[in-house]
C-alpha cells in the first residue's frame, strides 16, 4: 500500500491516438493524435483539474485512464502499478478501484433498467463486492449519501430530472467503492443551480470517502473551485501545470492567460483590471498538428525558435511547470 | 439499389430532443413538455395494431381449431363430389363453404390444414433466420474490423443467389420435406437480421450507458446480453414481424413449383398450384387460398408497420 | 420606455402534450428600444427560448400554439398578421442566429451560396452580385480568407466559424433587431468570446437592437444594457443590468448568482438553490419558486406575485417577488 504522499495516479509519457482509414480499402492513412506524451500526478484524495477545449484531448485521456480507449504508448501507474501491463485478474482488481462520471446524464444511464438494476449491475459484474442479498439495502445506502429518496430505488432513469440523473451515476461510480473517480464533464450538461448542488455533492464526498477526482471539464470556474491542482491542455498536450492558485493568479503560459481571461464573468466591473486576450482562429487539426509548439499558430509572441524547437514542460517562472519558451507573469496590455 | 438497413439507426427516440422547453436539462420529471402533435396517430397506429393481430389471430385459431372439427385426409377422394362451388351441400351431410377440388376434398378443411403448415414453417423458420442472423449482426457489429468484413460480404453474396434457385437445388438433394423448407428458407432470410442487427450494435456499443457499464469491468458476454441486446429487441420483434410475412409467402411459393411440402402435408402454395389448371371452371380451389394467404401476408405488414412506428418512428425508411 | 421598437405584451405560448397542458410562457410582457440590448436569461424550461420562438413566428404546430398576448413591432401586431407576412419580415426586420449553426445551415449547399441566396431572393440581386455581397459579408465577421471559403460547404467550417456565417447570413438584411439563441453555448470559451465580441462590434456599428438569450450570468454581462431573468415561464425580474445583478431583487437570480463559482478570490462552498424547477404541467399554486425559495411566507404559497418597482431604481427595475425589499436588503447570501 502507498504512502498519502506517493501519487494514487500517474501517469506517464500517455500517446494515444485513432488510426484514420480510408474509405475504400479501410487502409491506415494517417492518425489523430489525440493524447501525445501527456504526464501528471494525482495525489490520493485530491483533485486534478484537468482543462482544455475540445480537440485538447482531455476526454480521451481520461478514457485512456479508465480503459476505454487503447494507448499506443506510455504508462498509467496506479497505486504503483502500471494498468497497461498488469495481467487480466490484477488488471480487474485495480480498475475496480476507479470508476467514472459520463457528462450527460441521459446518456449514461440505461434506460430499461430501474436505479437498482443500474447501481447494483456493478456488483453483477464483479461478484463478492456485496452479497446478493445485501444489495437492496446498499443501493438505498448509496442512494441516501447522493441525496436521492433511496425509496425511488425502482424508479426508471426517464422518471428523474437531469441533475438527479447526475446523482445516480455518482451513485454507480461509487457502488464498488473505488479510490479515485474520473469526473468527465460531470456537471457541464447541468443548469447553473443544479450544478452547484453536484458540486457541493462532490465536495462532501471526497471528505467522507477520501477519494481521488480527476476532474474534467472546460468550464474554469467550476475546475477552479473544485481542483487543488491543475493541468491545462492544448492540442493532446499539458501546456502549464500547478496548484490551483498558480495556475489561476499567476498563469505564465500564454494559453492559460488567453484562457482565463476569455471566461466570461458576472461582474466585469468589479474587475476593471481584467484584459480580455481575443486569440485568433480555431484549434489547429490533430491530424497534423503544428511543428514546434503546438499553440504557435494563435500565439501573439511567436517566434520562430517556436516553430523548430517543442518546449518540454519545466520549472520556467512562478515555482510551476509550463510549457512556453517565453514564459511571462503578466499579460500584455 | 436502395440498401436502407446499412445506415445507423438513431436510438430511442424521445428524450431530450423532442421537449420543446428546451435542451435536454432539468426539466421536471416524466413526460412533461412532450408534444402529442402525433396522438392521433398513435390512436390509428393502436387500431392498426389491434386488427392486424386479430386477424392472425384467426387465422391461429382456425390452424389449431380447424382441422380437428374438419377432418382432412390427403389421401382420401371422393370424386361424386368433385369440383363443387362454394356453398354445396356435400353428400357427407355438411356444407363446402369454399367448395371443393378437383378429387372432392372441402377446400376449406384444406386450408385449414395448410395454415398448419404455413405458421409452423413461418415461425420455425424466423426463430433459425433470428438465432443467425442476430448472431451474425453482433459479431459483425460489436468485434468490426475483418469479421465484419467478412461477414458482411458472406451477407452479400447470399442476397445475389435467388432463393428459388437454393431451393432446388436442396430439394433435389435432400428431396421435400418441410424440414428442408425452413432450412433453405432461413437462409434467405438471416440477412435482414444481420443487417438490423449489426447497425444497431454500430450505433449502440459504444453510447454512455454501454461505455459505463464497460467501466464496472463487464465482460462482453455481459454487455453483449445486458445492456445492447435488450435495447434492440423493438427492431427487431419489427423485423421479425415483417419477415414472417415474407416468409410464408415465399414457402407458398415453394410449395406452389413443387419444391416445398411433400404431397402428404398439403400447404397454401400446393392447393393453389392443384387448382390452377381448373381456373376456367372452378375458379375457387386457387383464388380462395389465395385471398386468404394475401389477408395474412397484409395483416403481418400492417403489424409490423405499426409496431416500427410505435418503437421508433425513425426505422420507417425501412 | 416611450417610443420602443419592438413590445411584448402579455405573450403566452402554450404546449399541449400527452399528460396534458404546459404554459410554456406565461403572460410575458418586455419593450426593447432601438439599439438597446436586452439578455434574456433563465435555466432550462424557463421559457425564454420559447419567447424567441413566438418573436419569429417559430413556435413549433400544432403543439405548441401562442394563446394569448401581442408582439408590437413599429407599432404593428405582429401575431395579428398573417405567417407569410411574418416571414416577409424575417430577415429585413427581426432575425435570428441558433444555437446550433451546423443543423441551421443546409448541409448541401455552399456557405456563398446561402448568404448570398439572402439577396437573390430578397433583394433581387444578380449571381455574381449575391456573390460579392457573400464574400463581404463573410469578410466582416471575421471568416479568414472569405473569397476563397465562399465556395466551402458547411461541413468544412469549424463551430465558430459557422457560427460567424450564421451571423452573416442574420445581418446580411440588416435587420433592426437581432435575436441570438444561445449563440455561444455549443462553442469553446476562447471562440466564445470572439463570437460575442464580434455581436457587441455589429451592434454598435449598425445601431441594431439585440435580444440575446442565454443561460449563463456571465456571457451576457459584457454586452447587454438591461437583463430580464426567466423562471417557469414567467419572467422574475427584469432592469438595468447592473441593477440586477448588483441590487438583487428576486431570490431565485440571488440565488443564480451564488451558484456560479468565483473566479477569483477566496474559494468557499457554494451555496445552491435547494430543489429543482417545478413541473410546468403541476406548477406550484402562488409563486413559482416558492418551494424553492428561503424567503417564501405565507402569501407566496396563495398570492402569485406580478413584477412590482424594486425601491433603489423604481422607474426600470422589477421583481416578481412579495419580498423583493428583504432580498435587496439582504444581498450577501448567508
Amino acid at each position: 500500500m502507498s504512502s498519502p504522499a506517493d501519487p494514487l495516479l500517474s501517469v506517464r509519457d500517455l500517446h494515444t491516438g485513432f488510426p484514420i482509414r480510408s474509405a475504400l480499402l479501410r487502409r491506415k492513412v494517417g492518425t489523430v493524435q489525440a493524447v501525445s506524451g501527456v504526464s501528471f500526478d494525482l495525489p490520493a484524495g485530491r483533485t486534478l483539474g484537468l482543462v482544455g477545449e475540445s480537440g485538447s484531448g482531455k476526454t480521451t485521456l481520461a478514457r485512456t485512464v479508465i480503459g476505454l480507449a487503447p494507448p499506443e504508448s506510455g504508462q498509467v501507474l496506479f497505486d504503483g502499478r502500471d494498468l497497461l501491463t498488469l495481467p487480466g485478474a490484477d488488471l480487474r482488481q485495480a480498475r475496480r478501484q476507479m470508476q467514472m462520471v459520463f457528462q450527460d446524464p441521459y446518456a449514461s444511464l440505461n434506460p430499461r433498467l430501474t436505479v437498482e438494476q443500474i447501481i447494483s449491475e456493478a456488483w453483477l459484474v464483479n461478484p463478492g463486492v456485496v452479497p446478493r442479498n445485501r444489495w437492496a439495502t446498499e443501493v438505498k445506502d448509496l442512494l441516501a449519501r447522493v441525496g436521492l429518496n433511496p425509496d425511488h430505488a425502482d424508479r426508471y432513469p426517464h422518471q428523474f430530472s437531469g441533475g438527479q440523473r447526475q446523482r445516480v451515476g455518482i451513485a454507480r461510480a461509487l457502488a464498488l467503492r473505488p479510490r479515485l473517480v474520473i469526473c468527465d464533464e460531470a456537471v457541464s450538461a447541468l443548469d447553473v443551480s443544479v450544478q452547484a448542488q453536484v458540486l457541493n455533492l462532490l465536495v462532501d464526498l471526497q471528505a467522507e470517502l477520501g477519494l481521488s477526482f480527476l476532474f474534467i471539464a472546460h468550464d474554469l470556474s467550476v475546475v477552479r473551485h473544485i481542483s487543488d491542482e491543475v493541468a491545462v491542455m492544448y492540442l493532446g498536450k499539458v501546456v502549464e501545470t500547478g496548484t490551483t492558485e498558480q495556475i489561476f493568479t499567476a498563469p505564465v503560459h500564454p494559453y492559460t492567460q488567453a484562457l482565463l481571461s476569455a471566461v466570461p464573468v458576472p461582474r466585469p466591473w468589479a474587475a476593471p483590471q481584467r484584459k480580455q486576450i481575443l486569440l485568433t482562429g480555431d484549434i489547429p487539426s490533430p491530424v497534423s498538428p503544428p511543428s514546434g509548439c503546438r499553440f504557435r499558430t494563435r500565439c501573439w509572441k511567436a517566434q520562430e525558435r517556436c516553430a523548430t524547437e517543442e518546449p518540454a514542460l519545466a520549472d520556467r517562472l512562478g515555482g510551476h511547470s509550463s510549457a512556453c519558451h517565453f514564459p511571462e507573469m503578466t499579460v500584455p496590455a | 439499389m436502395d440498401r436502407p438497413t446499412e445506415q445507423v439507426l438513431p436510438q430511442s427516440a424521445g428524450e431530450a430532443a423532442d421537449d420543446p422547453i428546451g435542451p435536454a436539462g432539468d426539466l421536471p420529471p416524466d413526460d412533461a413538455g412532450r408534444p402529442t402533435a402525433g396522438r392521433t396517430r398513435g390512436k390509428i397506429g393502436q387500431v392498426r395494431i389491434i386488427a392486424s393481430l386479430s386477424v392472425i389471430a384467426l387465422y391461429v385459431v382456425a390452424a389449431v381449431v380447424g382441422p380437428i372439427l374438419l377432418k382432412y385426409d390427403p389421401v382420401a377422394t371422393d370424386l361424386g363430389s368433385r369440383l363443387k362451388p362454394p356453398g354445396t351441400l356435400l353428400p357427407g351431410g355438411h356444407t363446402a363453404v369454399f367448395g371443393t377440388d378437383q378429387v372432392g376434398q372441402d377446400v376449406l378443411a384444406q386450408m385449414m390444414q395448410g395454415a398448419r403448415v404455413s405458421i409452423t414453417v413461418g415461425v420455425a423458420t424466423l426463430v433459425l433466420a433470428g438465432v443467425i442472423g442476430v448472431t451474425t449482426g453482433i459479431a459483425a457489429g460489436y468485434f468490426g474490423g475483418w469479421l465484419d468484413a467478412v461477414l458482411m460480404r458472406l451477407a452479400d453474396v447470399q442476397l445475389t443467389f435467388p432463393s428459388i434457385l437454393l431451393a432446388i437445388f436442396v430439394a433435389s438433394i435432400l428431396g421435400p420435406s418441410v424440414g428442408n423448407v425452413v432450412i433453405v428458407l432461413a437462409i434467405s432470410n438471416w440477412v435482414t437480421f444481420a443487417r438490423v442487427t449489426r447497425s444497431q450494435v454500430l450505433g449502440l456499443k459504444n453510447r454512455d450507458f454501454v461505455d459505463a457499464t464497460r467501466t464496472l469491468g463487464a465482460r462482453t458476454w455481459h454487455l453483449v446480453t445486458r445492456s445492447i441486446l435488450p435495447s434492440m429487441m423493438a427492431p427487431i420483434l419489427v423485423v421479425a414481424t415483417v419477415e414472417l410475412g415474407h416468409v410464408v409467402l415465399a414457402e407458398a411459393s415453394l410449395s406452389f413449383l413443387g419444391l416445398g411440402t411433400p404431397a402428404s402435408t398439403p400447404s397454401w402454395g400446393m392447393t393453389i398450384a392443384n387448382g390452377r389448371n381448373y381456373l376456367s371452371n372452378a375458379w375457387w380451389i386457387s383464388t380462395i387460398p389465395g385471398i386468404g394467404l394475401a389477408i395474412l401476408v397484409i395483416s403481418f405488414g400492417v403489424l409490423g408497420d405499426a409496431l416500427r412506428d410505435r418503437f421508433d418512428p425513425r426505422l420507417r425508411s425501412m | 420606455m416611450d417610443n420602443p421598437l419592438l413590445s411584448v405584451q402579455d405573450l403566452t405560448v402554450r404546449f399541449r402534450t400527452r399528460a396534458g397542458t404546459v404554459t410554456a410562457v406565461d403572460q410575458v410582457s418586455f419593450d426593447l428600444a432601438e439599439g438597446e440590448t436586452l439578455a434574456i436569461l433563465g435555466e432550462t424550461g424557463s421559457g425564454k427560448s420559447v419567447t424567441a420562438q413566438a418573436l419569429m413566428g417559430l413556435v413549433p404546430r400544432p403543439a405548441g400554439q401562442v394563446s394569448g398576448g401581442r408582439i408590437l413591432y413599429d407599432g404593428t401586431d405582429l401575431l395579428a398578421r398573417p405567417r407569410s407576412e411574418t416571414r416577409r419580415l424575417n430577415g429585413t426586420e427581426l432575425a435570428m442566429v441558433f444555437q446550433d449553426p451546423l443543423s441551421s445551415l443546409n448541409p448541401v449547399f455552399r456557405v456563398g451560396a446561402q448568404i448570398g441566396e439572402l439577396f437573390r431572393r430578397r433583394r433581387g440581386a444578380s449571381r455574381s452580385e449575391a456573390r460579392r455581397k457573400a464574400i463581404e459579408l463573410m469578410d466582416r465577421v471575421g471568416i479568414p480568407a472569405a473569397a476563397r471559403r465562399v465556395d466551402d460547404y458547411p461541413h468544412q467550417f469549424s463551430g465558430g466559424m459557422r457560427q460567424r456565417v450564421m451571423i452573416a447570413m442574420a445581418i446580411a438584411l440588416q435587420p433592426r433587431v437581432l435575436i441570438a439563441d444561445e449563440p455561444t453555448t455549443a462553442l469553446d470559451v476562447t471562440v466564445q468570446a470572439q463570437v460575442m465580441a464580434l455581436l457587441a462590434e455589429l451592434k454598435a456599428e449598425h445601431r441594431m437592437a439585440m435580444i440575446l438569450i442565454s443561460h449563463d450570468l456571465g456571457v451576457v454581462a459584457g454586452v447587454a444594457d438591461r437583463v430580464m431573468l426567466m423562471y417557469a415561464g414567467r419572467v422574475a425580474e427584469t432592469g438595468g443590468l447592473r441593477e440586477v445583478y448588483e441590487t438583487t431583487g428576486h431570490p431565485y437570480t440571488r440565488g443564480l448568482m451564488a451558484s456560479i463559482p468565483a473566479l477569483d478570490g477566496p474559494r468557499e462552498r457554494l451555496a445552491p438553490i435547494k430543489g429543482s424547477p417545478p413541473d410546468l404541467m403541476r406548477p406550484p399554486a402562488g409563486c413559482a419558486f416558492r418551494p424553492r425559495c428561503e424567503f417564501a411566507t405565507g402569501i407566496c404559497g396563495t398570492e402569485r406575485p406580478e413584477l412590482m418597482p424594486v425601491p433603489a431604481r423604481p422607474e426600470s427595475h422589477r421583481a416578481a417577488c412579495h419580498h423583493a425589499k428583504e432580498v435587496v436588503a439582504d444581498v450577501v447570501p448567508g
